[in-house]
């Protein structure tokens, strides 16, 4: 009996030895997260397979949040902003926002207490603003404290409001609509932290860029109805135009004859003159010269520039492969493509 | 590893040939006492018996609450009231069978068998037949199977029980049994309704916040009705009719703000007939089932109550079966079985109604005599889609210490089918998937350190495993998941039992314990799908160290209990996982009796701890549930 007991124990030891293994971390505990890019990844819906990925030249962790914290970041991950070495990833159908140090990616906070945030952008040197509503109800742009996290103001703005901008110590808000819709943008002045104004432009402003000249490009989907057998109704087609930032001024760079065929927030980029959009390709428009071009074929979900190297990022979701980011130059030469986490909306860099 | 395999089969091939070879020329038919009418040879295998009398305490529970508490199975539950999936030994839910009277209810679209709507008291036994063997049972016995089996009290008799279940959340369920026959004829007649408002309080950390679920409700019922007759000294017949009802609202997941009402409505209805004739050496039993599941699901908008999505499920199984048994010696005993059957499904997702046809023989042969126990069986099934190998088991048990020690062993070829949705969801299915097929094998032993009226001490040790080839995966293509054959996995256990207890004076102190290791991981995997990251990966859902530990303590009429139950972290995905946890729960009972009524009053609380855990990944199970039950037996 002592014999078989001993041949147990040994047998059980010996397996869970045999059958125990362990992996290296890629990422050194120095240089964290500090060299390389994030991307955005929504994730599918109700699923809480939303993500940050990473990339540098070696490495590419889909899901950063989680390996670092142990958690899934949650459902929707829609935008994501450093701001003083943190990264606010604002998570939509979470109803909030995670705050993390941007080098070891360690959670440091949850702003919660929100509905449909949106994006963040840096407000003061203690706080941040976050657009949020779905257009129906709470469209405010709520002002927090960076160390409590806690909100401080809540400002009343359009419907949907998404898309921010500070200039000149004005906080642009574009009011998509959200379930909803709207064509306005919402000025904020950051010294009484009121709307100062509001600006008519196309329908359903999703995305603005500020460019050389400090005019702020919008992008206006254009407005579609649907009745009750969700039989849809084109109102108007898209819009790209140009907010004056000195007398608020708007004009129209290009009216077109379609609604673009993006529906993402982010499907406008700007570098070095040069004014990129999603349509059925990306296309750009430099100078005065308002005919775009196409620089790169295919149909992508979200547009970023490198505002070091200018290289064109975009985004791809297409249904039957793989999710992922690819790397152009400028002039839309392929450099670089890497699978990420579903749905990726974006490129922080 | 092709060659410890084959090692093992010969070692298995060389005891069975040395058992033959102890065959007495006299023929005594005492397998017909030992084996229950019909049952399938099992020697070597690890088979686990919740009896009568273990079952009478679970009255008004599912399987789901029976499985969860009384050892280590990998439960896959969306909460209570909702659909529960159970797998054994790391293999997927669909990978292990539920069986009722010999017939497979695993849903053939969907694979797995919702354990949430099988009622305890409705059956006298549930087997955990661990080891499955494929022949016995067809496809989809990775896991093994859990066996569903009413057997007639076989004399004269008339109960009957009510019993009424108060709980928290607003969960209120009534059971009912009837029961009553003679040598002749029995009867038993079970009713189970039960319903709850279960909106219980969580903490989200995915919101990271405290909160409440909503749109959660449920209510169900089951009735069964089981009859017997024993027409001459030959002769009998056993009839079983089995209905389900359930409605119930799938609340939104953990993380995610409720926008939609999801509504599941699920119909069963299940009936067999089993007729069997002894006759001198021969037992010939002719059973047919016919089983109908049905499932709506309805998705609106919260806002404007506006339906979004609806789908309907409608599967219906035909099967016969022809079962000769021959008993050939004192020792040596041989079943021939014939099957067919029908499966067939009418889904909103598929794009016609589609029917699968599957013909089956099985040929089997078993040596017992004392204290050496074994079998060799072979099974070839014919499918109306696919090629199926020719299926084989061996099994082997001997009483290496009487009443001490007990070796086992056994192996075999397995395979399962996919299901109907694999193959034909719209869109999402692959109708070019292959079965998955593969091969087990297992070594045990148990051993009886002590066994007296006093005390006892019963200890298990066992080691499984499995290689699943064409192993059926829903991996993700972008947005859209497609099932595809993408990996060999390895299921390798290792299982530690044990049972004690001593009574002194009145007080009788018991424990069962157990202790899973599980190293089962994907060995190989198409690389044009997957990055080899997914190479030596833990299966899903799949912990590496289990743990329960359940004392109890009696005192006349007075019983209570405790159970703890630990799983290490499981992988949802490729690299993420879900937290550890450990749960704690205890109940206590008295028992009175006045002549011809017993009255058993009990409360039980589940998870004390108040522990945080899922099950399913973003699925929040309650926390603090307390359970005050009244049940009134009378004979």
């Amino acid at each position: 009996m002592k014999t078989i007991t001993k041949i147990t124990t040994t047998v059980c030891i010996g397996a869970i030895l045999l059958f125990s293994s362990c992996k290296e971390d890629p990422i050194s505990p120095e240089k964290g997260y500090s060299d390389g890019i994030f991307v955005v990844c929504e994730g599918n819906f109700n699923s809480n397979d939303g993500a940050i990925s990473f990339i540098d030249d070696t490495t590419v962790i889909k899901d950063v949040y989680n390996k670092v914290n142990g958690l899934p970041l949650g459902d929707i991950v829609q935008s994501m902003t450093i701001i003083d070495n943190k990264a606010y990833i604002v998570v939509n159908n979470s109803q909030k926002i995670e705050v993390v140090d941007v080098t070891t990616f360690k959670s440091v906070g949850t702003i919660t207490k929100l509905s449909f945030p949106r994006y963040v952008v840096k407000f003061s040197a203690n706080e941040i603003a976050v657009s949020n509503g779905d257009g129906f109800e709470n469209n405010y742009v709520y002002i927090i404290n960076t160390k409590t996290l806690a909100k401080t103001d809540s400002i009343a703005v359009g419907a949907g409001p998404n898309k921010m901008l500070t200039y000149n110590n004005n906080l642009f808000v574009a009011n998509m609509g959200g379930w909803s819709n709207d064509k306005t943008i919402s000025v904020i002045n950051m010294q009484t932290k009121t709307v100062s104004r509001t600006i008519e432009v196309g329908d359903l402003p999703a995305d603005m860029e500020l460019d050389n000249a400090n005019n702020i490009i919008v992008m206006c989907y254009g407005l579609t109805t649907y009745d009750q057998n969700w039989t849809p109704t084109i109102v108007s087609n898209s819009q790209l135009q140009k907010i004056n930032t000195s007398d608020f001024s708007v004009t129209t760079i290009k009216q077109f004859d379609h609604q673009v065929a993006n529906f993402s927030s982010n499907g406008l980029a700007y570098a070095n003159g040069t004014i990129y959009y999603l349509d059925d390709a990306v296309y750009a428009i430099s100078g005065a010269n308002a005919n775009p071009t196409k620089v790169i074929d295919g149909v992508y979900y979200g547009i970023d520039c490198n505002p070091k190297t200018n290289d064109i990022w975009v985004t791809y979701t297409g249904a039957a492969s793989s999710h992922k980011v690819i790397q152009y130059s400028p002039s839309g030469t392929k450099q670089k493509e890497y699978v990420t986490g579903f749905y990726p909306n974006a490129v922080v860099f | 590893m092709k060659q410890k395999f084959y090692c093992i089969s010969i070692g298995l091939v060389c005891l069975c040939v040395y058992a033959f070879g102890q065959i007495h020329d006299t023929v005594r038919l005492d397998s017909v006492a030992v084996c229950r009418n019909g049952e399938y040879f099992w020697g070597g295998a690890k088979r686990e018996v919740f009896d009568n009398s273990v079952l009478q305490s679970y009255a008004s529970a599912s399987l789901q609450t029976l499985l969860q508490q009384n050892s280590l199975f990998i439960l896959k539950s969306y909460g209570n009231g909702l659909s529960s999936g159970v797998s054994l030994r790391g293999a997927g839910s669909s990978q292990t069978q539920i069986s009722w009277e010999g017939f497979s209810l695993n849903s053939i679209t969907m694979g797995d068998m919702d354990i949430s709507l099988v009622p305890l008291l409705s059956f006298s036994s549930i087997t955990i037949d661990h080891s499955g063997f494929a022949t016995n049972y067809g496809s989809g016995t990775f896991g093994g199977v859990v066996e569903l089996v009413s057997e007639p009290i076989k004399q004269k008799h008339t109960s009957a029980s009510v019993q009424y279940t108060q709980g928290s959340f607003g969960t209120r369920k009534y059971a009912s049994v009837l029961s009553f026959g003679n040598q002749r004829f029995q009867s038993k007649s079970t009713l189970l309704y039960a319903k709850s408002n279960n909106n219980f309080p969580y903490y989200d950390y995915i919101r990271k916040i405290h909160t409440q679920r909503v749109n959660s409700e449920y209510q169900g019922f089951s009735v069964t009705q089981t009859l017997f007759a024993q027409w001459n000294q030959y002769f009998q017949t056993k009839v079983g009719v089995w209905y389900t009802a359930r409605t119930c609202n799938i609340p939104p997941i953990m993380g995610s703000t409720p926008y939609f009402v999801e509504n599941q409505q699920d119909t069963s209805f299940k009936s067999f007939v089993s007729n069997q004739l002894i006759y001198k050496k021969f037992q010939i039993t002719v059973k047919s089932a016919y089983i109908s599941d049905a499932q709506l699901y309805t998705k609106e908008t919260k806002q404007y109550a506006k339906m979004l999505q609806q789908s309907s499920i409608e599967s219906n199984r035909l099967v016969h079966t022809l079962k000769i048994r021959r008993y050939l010696s004192s020792c040596i005993t041989g079943d021939a079985e014939v099957q067919y059957s029908i499966n067939s499904a009418n889904v909103s997702n598929y794009k016609q109604v589609q029917t699968e046809y599957t013909k089956a023989g099985m040929l089997a042969l078993q040596y017992k005599k004392s204290r050496l126990q074994s079998n060799i069986s072979v099974r070839k099934e014919y499918n109306s889609k696919y090629s199926i190998p020719l299926l084989y088991t061996a099994g082997i048990q001997y009483d290496i210490v009487p009443s001490k020690i007990l070796l086992r062993a056994n192996g075999g070829k397995k395979f399962r089918t996919p299901t109907f949705n694999d193959l034909y969801w719209e869109q999402w299915g692959n109708p070019h998937l292959l079965p998955e097929r593969g091969h087990t094998w297992e070594i045990g032993s148990q051993q009886t350190w002590k066994h007296t009226q006093k005390m006892w001490l019963v200890t298990d040790v066992a080691y499984y495993e499995g290689y699943i080839t064409n192993r059926i995966l829903w991996i993700p293509q972008g947005a859209q998941w497609h099932p595809m054959n993408v990996a060999q996995a390895t299921i390798q256990v290792l299982e530690l039992r044990a049972k004690t207890g001593t009574t002194i004076h009145n007080v009788t102190v018991s424990s069962n314990m157990g202790l899973d290791y599980n190293n089962s991981h994907i060995a190989k995997i198409n690389s044009s799908l997957q990055t080899d990251e997914a190479i030596g990966h833990r299966l899903y859902y799949v912990p590496k160290y289990a743990l329960f530990l359940q004392p109890a303590i009696q005192y006349k009429s007075w019983n209570a209990g405790v159970h703890l139950l630990y799983n290490s972290k499981r992988y949802y995905s490729i690299g993420n996982t879900m937290n550890q946890y450990a749960v704690l729960n205890a109940h206590i009972e008295y028992s009175l009796t006045n002549k011809k009524i017993t009255s058993v009053y009990s409360v039980s609380a589940q998870n004390i701890t108040n522990t945080v855990y899922e099950s399913v990944r973003s699925y929040p199970l309650p926390g603090r549930y307390l359970e005050c039950k009244i049940q009134f037996l009378i004979n």
